[in-house]
């Protein structure tokens, strides 16, 4: 008799051979199975008797899942069950998307980054997630293969609430792609936790920006905040006053206003609402100023 | 005795790294023994509650199920260090008074043993509980005066125990002085956080005595806490303690022990020889064992110009939760050490310990010490801001010396060296000693708009060994093999190494008195069938009285050897000079019989638009008597540091209500490397203790007591700011500097 | 439900071949089914990295893995790196610089420790540091865990010249 661990619900662990197999059973067992790539997050949410599913569907295995190919066209794509250790170790990721680089590294610890995968942090749909932002503001899209083929989602729609996506059943996100970034960018995430790393965030902030002729202020920015919203955050209001003004250290301050004021975070162990909305301000002041500086 | 000195001083390898760096060592979740069943204990989750009802039925029908325990299987139902105010399992059908209510969400209802594991949380979920909830009890300042809502209805109080101290005239001593500081402080609850949560096996051994093998800290106590609830003789429970991952003061009272014990004798009572073995969980490790006590504290200290502290007034409570546990004792120290180590002719002190439906508190690093410690050097350095004057030149006006008299209206114990320690301390710190008095260095670091730097100083003593009138003694046996000359050794003793390297040190003590190489002593350790009454492993006190104990047995030893006795045998207890109560009425007593004294100095940076607070170097001077492993001795400094830095700014334990929100490693954090100082710069000074053994002091605990009131003041230098009440999480430290503006 | 699944799993070098329910985690997998109780389990919560062990050449949480993921992979255990007569560079540095005091946590440093070093053979401590934010220790305060790092980098590295 195995000694499983006592905590953990019965289910029963699929292994299909292909994607259209698997993505047929998703569909057949709906609402009672999921698909299942690194498990980090999944294991704990079994654990916790949140997640009760019958049936774990294995595609990390799947053709393709783990593959990172760069073009310096079309862009970047990652195989949805490719680790953050690996993410962040890619020497085209480095150089060309150094800001997803730097996202993946402030996950959690370097065990866990070997297993837990970005595309897994996004489908997680947590407002904490730390690669979701960078992801967001780098104009990320989903491959999708789905009961009826395959499609794409882009992320800035894909969110709807905590744990929850634009995702169906049946549906399976294969990868990630990126175009290549804006030319003249530069991006910054900020992540502040309660320990200097390992914890989920109180705040994240990511911001990008690049010159951009079509904007009266010649620059657009992007900003996406983390743990202070149902889902990832975008501050609207704070990238248009960027988009509006000629910037200076006075828009700077205005939009990190902004940040703050849309913003509606909530009490929970680890920071109160309060506190979080003045570190919204605060951080995204920081990373608005050291990306301002490098752009401008 | 030998003459040739080569063991005490040097930092020898642990003799259990080798098991530990290869994974071969047994922690108690580690060991199997053959037809073993499992055994998991339904935890009551409710904070306060009558239980009505609790049906097994169909839990004991399940196949695979071999028991249910519930209250009426306890032959006597209670169970605690201090006092039996515990049930073993609560619910109906035992005779212990009131028996039937859960007063904390750790309360036990049941125990279920079964052929696996995953049957017992299956049989648990079978298990149907009626309750009756009432009121919660949460905030010990309430409770402290509601005698109509009690925890423990057959008391006419919640409050129990209270101390005082009278010493001088209070008012006249106020009247004395040129500033009186005011102060209301909180500290918070600690959870121990040691790394294996409670787990052990429990069996009947070939003399049919129940065996269980746990981690704990002090066998013999387990075993008499065992018989009590068993209500067998001691000689019939045998406790044993395999590889400890880690204890802080966190194992010292019951968690499975009982349990376990209970389980093994009940299946052999059923005719079933099985050894029962468990393994808690994380969540009910934390919801399971008892934290350190938070206090609620009113105080105020006047002193002269001229910077002599000339009285200290305080009002302790503290909230013990829902059982004593150590809470008595825990606060005799903080009664004590809330004056601090400073010779003040008007005290008055009152301390009060207050039940609640908290998770009780108890023992943990420090023992009331950090609390204790935590007002009187807050008060001492907010004197000295209030009168101008260095904060290391108030302390040396005040500190207690060779023959100072305590709040106590005792005299200390000889070998007082605090103003040494302090003087170290300021000294490597960059203080100066000029003729207008001792002077800070200046900050060297540059602030900036946001990143504000400070540094603070902070000093405390700390009792060796158990006080108060507490019984005190620790026994070691020796025997010595050989024909002509000393061949090999054997030392049987108790003391718990419960990670900090006791029996690395017992096997120095042995080395140097026989003059023998490490690898011809042997240790039989921790058994109470084969090894005599110890103490426990707390206090600070292993060194100091096992190591008297091993001197005295091997005196006794080589005296029979010098007599031709093959072998020589002989046993030895220690017994160190008495200490007393407090008198109920001034609190006059003699309290302890030795200390060990310590002075920190924290340098830290403050980032004033995240509230993060960063420590770039921590400088710990600890008197240790004797270094007899300097690297274990710095090992502890570190450690002792690291959790003070956890618990002065990081480790925040949230209960409201009577429950937990932190209950597990990812709710509660504790300081990861990325955390830690830059810096820790331990320095050990070796000023012997008269009655220590080769001149050696405790010294486990001490670098955790000053470390929080240092950084409080570090943090007044960098912010202008007193923070009263912590951990100093980012978001307090903004949410006060938001309300300074 | 509960279906077993037949895995083949190669631990330490040797090759286990077990039927496991799909629940069962690698980290009970490898402490209860195959006795190789030197992979030790603290919070399950993938916090404290008491749990780690090696898998295919990379560090990783067995407490966060089901030990039907770990079919047809190989893993190390601190039980395997080295044998009481020959210790392996790393756990002879944390001896001898008191790198642990309980030790319940030191073989998921160790598991931790052992493929950083051999893709970092020569670290500065700032690197030893990140390495292990993920493994908890509550007793020695970590600075002697960097210590050990350092000394058994170098120890090894000498040894590959």
């Amino acid at each position: 008799m195995n000694n499983a661990h006592p905590g953990l619900p019965e289910f029963d662990y699929i292994k299909p051979a292909t994607l259209a197999e698997a993505s047929q059973f998703l569909v057949q067992h709906e609402n009672e199975s999921r698909p299942f790539m690194g498990g980090t997050d999944i294991i704990v949410r079994m654990r916790d008797g949140f997640w009760k599913d019958k049936y774990l569907v294995e595609v990390k295995h799947l053709e393709g899942m783990t593959s990172i190919h760069f073009d310096p066209v079309k862009g970047l794509t990652i195989g949805a069950a490719t680790s953050m250790n690996n993410v962040a170790a890619h020497p085209d990721i480095q150089r060309y998307y150094p800001l997803l680089a730097e996202a993946a590294n402030s996950v959690a610890s370097y065990q866990l980054r070997n297993r837990a995968t970005v595309v897994g942090n996004i489908c997680n749909a947590s407002p904490a997630g730390d690669t979701t932002g960078a992801s967001m503001v780098l104009g990320g899209v989903l491959s999708v293969h789905g009961a009826g083929g395959l499609r794409t989602e882009p992320l800035t729609t894909f969110f709807l609430g905590p744990g929850k996506t634009v995702l169906k059943p049946g549906d399976i996100v294969t990868a990630i792609t990126f175009p290549i970034p804006p030319k003249g960018w530069a991006g910054k995430y900020i992540k502040l936790g309660r320990n200097a790393l390992s914890d989920l965030s109180i705040v994240g902030v990511t911001v990008l920006g690049y010159p951009d002729a079509a904007t009266k202020s010649g620059y657009r920015f992007h900003i996406v905040l983390a743990s202070v919203a149902p889902v990832p955050f975008v501050a609207a209001a704070a990238e248009a006053v960027l988009a509006e003004k000629t910037i200076s250290d006075d828009v700077l301050d205005a939009a990190a206003a902004a940040a703050m004021d849309g913003c509606k975070p909530i009490d929970d162990v680890r920071s109160s609402a309060r506190y979080r909305k003045l570190m919204v301000r605060n951080l995204t002041r920081k990373a608005l100023d050291e990306v301002w500086t490098k752009i401008k | 005795m030998s003459k040739i000195k080569h063991m005490i001083g040097k930092s020898i390898e642990k003799p259990d790294a080798r098991d530990k760096v290869t994974g071969q060592a047994l922690y108690p979740g580690d060991i199997n023994l053959p037809g073993q069943a499992y055994m998991k204990v339904l935890f009551a989750e409710r904070p306060h509650a009558i239980i009505q009802d609790i049906d097994i039925s169909k839990a004991v029908k399940l196949p695979g199920v071999i028991a249910v325990l519930t209250a009426k299987d306890v032959p006597v139902n209670e169970y605690g260090l201090i006092m039996n105010d515990q049930p073993v399992l609560c619910g109906p059908g035992s005779k212990k008074p009131f028996a039937e209510r859960v007063r904390f969400i750790g309360d036990q209802v049941a125990l279920i043993i079964a052929e696996s594991e995953s049957l017992t949380e299956q049989a648990k979920k079978m298990i149907n509980v009626e309750y009756q909830d009432l009121p919660v009890i949460s905030d010990a300042r309430e409770a402290k005066n509601d005698h109509g809502k009690l925890v423990h209805p057959d008391r006419e109080s919640n409050v129990f125990c209270h101390y005082q101290i009278r010493k001088g005239d209070l008012e006249k001593g106020l009247h004395e002085a040129d500033v009186i500081i005011e102060g209301e402080y909180i500290t918070p609850v600690q959870e121990h956080a040691f790394l294996q949560p409670e787990a052990g096996i429990a069996y009947i051994d070939e003399e049919d005595r129940v065996t269980i093998m746990v981690a704990g800290q002090w066998t013999h106590e387990d075993q008499e806490q065992i018989a009590h609830s068993l209500d067998l003789p001691p000689d019939k429970i045998r406790v044993i303690y395999p590889a400890i991952g880690g204890a802080f003061g966190g194992r010292e009272d019951m968690s499975v022990q009982i349990d376990l014990a209970l389980a093994a004798w009940h299946l052999m009572k059923m005719g079933i020889h099985k050894p029962v073995k468990t393994i808690w969980s994380r969540e009910e490790s934390i919801i399971g064992h008892h934290k350190r006590h938070p206090y609620f504290v009113k105080t105020r200290w006047g002193a002269t110009h001229e910077g002599k502290i000339t009285a200290a007034e305080v009002e302790l409570v503290t909230d013990g939760g829902a059982y004593a546990y150590t809470s008595t004792k825990v606060m005799g120290n903080a009664t004590l050490m809330c004056t601090g180590p400073y010779e003040i002719p008007n005290v008055k002190v009152d301390s009060y310990a207050v039940y609640t439906n908290n998770i009780p508190n108890g023992a943990f690093r420090g023992f009331g010490g950090p609390q204790g410690a935590f007002v009187a050097e807050c008060q001492v350095n907010k004197l000295a801001e209030a009168i101008n004057m260095d904060p290391v030149e108030i302390r040396m006006r005040n500190l207690l010396r060779e023959g100072s008299l305590l709040s106590v209206d005792t005299p200390m114990p000889k070998g007082v060296t605090i103003d040494k320690v302090v003087h170290k301390c300021a000294e490597k710190a960059g203080w100066k000693n000029t003729d207008k008095g001792w002077q800070a260095p200046a900050i060297s670091k540059k602030n900036t708009d946001i990143i504000k730097h400070g540094i603070g100083f902070a000093c405390s003593y700390k009792n060796v060994g158990f006080s108060f009138g507490a019984p005190e003694s620790c026994t070691a046996k020796v025997e010595l093999h050989g024909k002509d000359t000393i061949e090999h050794a054997i030392l049987y003793h108790s003391g718990a190494d419960v990670g900090q390297g006791a029996h690395t040190i017992f096997i120095q003590f042995m080395a140097e008195l026989l003059n023998l190489p490490l690898e011809k002593i042997h240790l039989i350790a921790s058994d109470t069938a084969r090894t005599g009454q110890s103490g426990s492993a707390s206090a600070s006190r292993i060194t100091f009285m096992a190591g008297n104990s091993i001197v005295g047995a091997v005196n006794n030893a080589l005296k029979k050897w010098i007599n031709n006795e093959r072998p020589a045998i002989a046993e030895y207890e220690f017994r160190p000079p008495k200490t007393t109560p407090f008198d109920p009425q001034t609190g006059k007593c003699q309290p302890n019989f030795s200390y060990g004294y310590v002075a920190q100095v924290v340098d830290l940076e403050v980032d004033t638009q995240t509230g993060k607070i960063k420590l770039d170097k921590v400088i710990c001077v600890d008197d240790v008597g004797k270094a007899v492993n300097p690297l274990l001795v710095r090992g502890q400094i570190e450690g002792a540091t690291v959790q003070a830095q956890g618990y002065a700014l990081m480790e925040n334990f949230i209960q409201k209500e009577g429950r937990t929100y932190t209950p597990t490693l990812s709710t509660y954090l504790i300081p990861t490397i990325l955390d830690i100082p830059e810096q820790i710069n331990s320095i050990i000074l070796e000023e012997a203790d008269p009655i220590g053994p080769l001149g050696a002091r405790g010294m486990g605990e001490m670098p955790f007591l000053p470390f929080t009131p240092a950084v409080v003041a570090a943090v007044h230098a960098a912010t202008g700011i007193w923070f009263d009440e912590f951990p100093l999480t980012p978001e307090r430290v903004i949410s006060k500097l938001h309300e300074k503006g | 439900m509960n279906t077993p699944i037949n895995i083949k799993v190669k631990v330490n070098g040797k090759e286990y071949k077990r039927a496991v329910e799909p629940r069962l985690l690698l980290s009970d997998f490898l402490r209860h089914d195959l006795e190789l109780t030197g992979t030790h389990v603290g919070c399950e919560h993938g916090m404290c990295g008491a749990c780690t062990v090696i898998m295919d050449g990379v560090s990783v949480r067995s407490c966060l893995i089901f030990a039907v993921q770990a079919d047809g992979h190989e893993i190390e255990t601190a039980d395997g790196l080295g044998t009481e007569d020959a210790l392996h560079p790393l756990q002879q540095a944390f001896m001898e610089e008191h790198a642990l005091q309980c030790g319940f946590c030191t073989p998921g440093f160790l598991m931790t420790i052992i493929p950083f070093l051999r893709e970092n053979p020569n670290p500065t401590d700032e690197e030893i540091r990140t390495a292990i934010d993920g493994n908890l220790c509550r007793c020695t305060g970590y600075e002697n865990i960097v210590k050990a790092v350092k000394k058994a980098s170098v120890k090894m590295a000498g040894k590959a010249k």
